[in-house]
């Protein structure tokens, strides 16, 4: 018991506490350190149902968890195509999974050059169309959203990949050969056989890519665009940020964090329950 | 499991119209992922004119200008060296923190392992990221803000279920006799544990060291927030050269180059186990 205590004690004191705190400062008026704090009851909760940018904030987060989500389609085909060894696969791996270990912060300065005027992306469209306008992938409000999101989901369609393949190299390749002989073609194969066979692992891979999503978009919404134009870019881990440590209303970003807290949750749950992912598995 | 694999299987494979299309996608994709890669590289390299005239030229020489300029104005040598001193001391602590907890989840007899085992499993589910102003306001509470003490035992309390999750499923494949025995012959819990447990679960121990290095190099939000500018980490660091000369892409190239080279020398070194080594750890979560 003893030898436990101390990570039982340092994980309540410095992550159970602060969950505690965030519900406890969600129920206040509260606007700086030196500010005395105002209990308020549930009026915070109230302000989020008339609160526009809470509402454009939680779209845009839909947008970008679902379009993230749905790069995990390729992903797996990817990874079934690196399972059957083609020629590179090697290489391919490599440069597949480099992007995937890289800091966020250098994956978002990358982007930086990559959509900055007369950047990397300029330069790319003016190759193929040389009498195209130059756009502007940050400041127009129907691009910043996209120009987020191709920030996030850039390197993880390969570093998923990967993953799919060290899961799919414990799949028997009886299986597959049986199939064949049975008349089935390499799309029956792949979606019938080898994706069930790591459906759990695939379950885990939503799991922990939906987080990423969810929480990881602050990163790149803070240097990409801060949200803007307007809220054509606001997601909720970022507004959560913002109202904390910009607008410093303090109160009312618990109140959202509490949100974003409630939804990773609920989230983290439901694909458990639909991946049947055993809790100690 | 990963090493069933043999040539033999390969030869029953039936060719696909497929096959060429996939390849292309595949090979279009790589390109998608190098060529940004590449831009960074050779950017480190030029200068902002030289990148604006063409972006995707090689340099016209090669000099460490961009690298000097950045060290002197983000002070990246500093907080190269905080953030090794925060990362390895975070790991020493959450190892230190963790070898034991695990032994003790192991040993505990009656339902108060499993009970334990299952706080931390709990541990998993709570999302780190809203509790940042709390987490925050305890530092500023205790007057901690800056100290890179605070931001250790922050990181290792964020990293101690999973750390003590996967210790705890490697000393379970230990054989409980080898411990009774050694105990029976005198043998303290100090004395099995280094003797006995740790040579078993060292396999355990690099693949959490591995996950743990590779996610605390690269955490953001809580550097940026806790740590004051003469404390601050590589990747609070680099950002600052967008914000001030923003318009200098070679400096802040440079700057992406020194924060990444940790995770890919790691890379390099543990090539075999590293993927693996986030597989099991993502399915021990």
């Amino acid at each position: 018991m003893a030898l436990v205590a101390p990570a039982v004690l340092l994980y309540g004191f410095l992550i159970l506490q602060p969950a505690v705190d965030m519900f406890r400062i969600s129920t206040t008026d509260w606007h700086s350190l030196l500010a005395p704090m105002k209990f308020v009851g549930g009026a915070n909760y109230v302000r989020l149902l008339s609160d526009a940018k809470f509402w454009a904030a939680v779209g845009n987060s839909l947008v970008v968890v679902t379009a993230g989500l749905c790069a995990l389609v390729p992903a797996f085909m990817l990874g079934y195509y690196l399972s059957r060894r083609p020629p590179g696969h090697l290489l391919f791996r490599l440069i597949f999974f480099s992007p995937g270990i890289m800091p966020a912060t250098a994956v978002v300065m990358i982007f930086l050059g990559v959509y900055m005027p007369n950047g990397l992306l300029d330069v790319l469209v003016h190759a193929l169309n040389p009498t195209a306008q130059q756009t502007l992938w940050l400041a127009d409000p129907s691009n910043a959203l996209p120009a987020v999101i191709g920030s996030q989901v850039w390197g993880s369609i390969g570093f998923w990949s990967v993953l799919f393949f060290a899961a799919l190299a414990g799949v028997s390749r009886e299986l597959y050969e049986a199939a064949r002989i049975d008349g089935a073609n390499e799309w029956q194969v792949m979606w019938r056989i080898a994706f069930p066979s790591i459906k759990p692992f695939f379950g885990l891979a939503v799991l922990l890519a939906f987080l990423n999503l969810l929480i990881g978009s602050a990163q790149n919404v803070l240097f990409l665009t801060q949200g803007g134009p307007g809220t054509s870019s606001l997601t909720l881990s970022y507004y959560v940020y913002d109202q904390a440590f910009v607008d410093q209303n303090l109160g009312y970003s618990q109140t959202l964090s509490v949100v974003l807290f409630v939804i990773g949750l609920a989230a983290i749950l439901t694909i458990r329950r639909a991946f049947g992912i055993a809790r100690h598995a | 499991m990963l090493n069933l694999r043999s040539s033999t299987e390969r030869t029953h494979r039936l060719p696909s119209f497929w096959d060429p299309i996939a390849f292309g996608l595949a090979a279009l994709y790589a390109v998608v992922i190098v060529v940004p890669i590449y831009f960074v590289v050779i950017s480190s390299f030029k200068s902002n004119l030289e990148i604006f005239r063409d972006p995707l030229a090689l340099p016209s020489h090669y000099d460490l200008t961009n690298f000097i300029t950045a060290f002197d104005r983000a002070r990246l040598g500093e907080a190269f060296a905080n953030s090794a001193v925060i990362v390895v001391g975070a790991l020493a602590l959450s190892t230190l923190v963790g070898l034991p907890a695990a032994y003790g989840i192991v040993r505990l007899r009656g339902k108060l392992g499993g009970l334990l085992e299952g706080f931390f499993a709990l541990g998993l589910l709570i999302p780190i990221f809203p509790l940042l102003l709390p987490v925050f306001l305890l530092a500023a509470g205790a007057g901690l803000v800056g100290s890179p003490v605070y931001i250790i035992l922050v990181y290792t309390a964020i990293r101690t279920p999973i750390t003590v999750l996967i210790l705890t499923r490697f000393m379970r494949q230990v054989p409980s006799e080898l411990i009774e025995s050694a105990e029976i012959d005198g043998a303290g819990p100090v004395a099995v544990v280094r003797h006995i447990v740790l040579p078993l679960v060292s396999p355990g121990l690099v693949t959490i060291l591995i996950l743990n290095f590779v996610d605390l190099w690269n955490e953001y939000f809580f550097a940026f927030v806790l740590l004051r500018t003469e404390s601050r980490t590589i990747q609070v660091a680099v950002p600052s050269l967008q914000t001030e000369y923003f318009t200098e892409f070679g400096y802040l190239a440079a700057g992406i180059i020194v924060s990444v080279i940790p995770v890919y020398v790691l890379l390099v070194v543990f090539q075999r186990r590293i993927s693996e080594n986030i597989f099991s750890g993502a399915l021990a979560s």
